[in-house]
């Protein structure tokens, strides 16, 4: 997503991360996370999110609870993409960066045919990913 | 059109019937779900999600590094794409 933003930035694009709540918390694999207590818990893992994963990306962070997520559909994974009129473009339960490029890449030369934007992420040659065809 | 190109959709059934994970096979989780009433009333909060031609609503909330961002001051300049995400 990092790398969407970037190639995006420049045609009227922004990416936001919204934290929200921890759904493995206390799971196998995941036992030193518990859920949030406070806002400022929830902050502090915020922000340990975005120093583990080295984001650029601006981190938001949901109140404690969860009043946005909830409208949105309390999933983890969630991902909407909002056009300039503030209305739901595409909207997916799970965060796939290939089929964000091919909407954004659509979005974007819709509103510009003169600078067309082609799809350039392919996730199915990232090493260490299953290589399947449909 | 784009949600058939999830990446969970291109992983053909494998090992134990398409699971892939033992970790996915929490009996105890199952059961609690199931029974739930709590987990099956979020399902019902569903018809609140904004389908997409809809309006989205307002986001207004603080970031880890101290600012604040609110999609409004968006409107009408620039699209954005909002993720939602954690650690675990």
């Amino acid at each position: 997503m990092e790398e969407l933003a970037r190639k995006y930035k420049d045609r009227g694009v922004e990416v936001f991360l919204m934290y929200v709540r921890e759904p493995h918390a206390k799971e196998r694999g995941f036992r030193q996370y518990r859920k949030h207590e406070s806002y400022d818990h929830k902050m502090e893992y915020a922000k340990l999110l975005v120093k583990k994963h080295s984001l650029v990306i601006p981190c938001l962070v949901d109140s404690l609870d969860e009043k946005l997520h909830q409208i949105l559909g309390n999933l983890p994974n969630l991902v909407y993409v909002v056009d300039k009129k503030g209305e739901v473009f595409y909207k997916n339960t799970w965060t796939d960066a290939d089929a964000i490029d091919e909407i954004l890449a659509e979005l974007v030369t819709a509103e510009d045919p003169s600078r067309p934007v082609q799809k350039t992420m392919d996730s199915r040659h990232v090493p260490g990913r299953i290589p399947v065809e449909v | 059109m784009a949600v058939e190109r999830n990446h969970y959709q291109r992983i053909p059934p494998g090992p134990l019937f398409g699971l892939w994970s033992w970790r996915y096979l929490d009996l105890l989780k199952m059961i609690r779900l199931r029974l739930n009433p709590r987990i099956h009333g979020f399902y019902t909060k569903f018809p609140t999600i904004p389908p997409p031609g809809s309006k989205f609503p307002e986001v207004d909330l603080e970031t880890v590094d101290g600012g604040r961002i609110n999609t409004k001051a968006l409107q009408g300049r620039r699209h954005f794409v909002l993720l939602t995400g954690a650690l675990t």
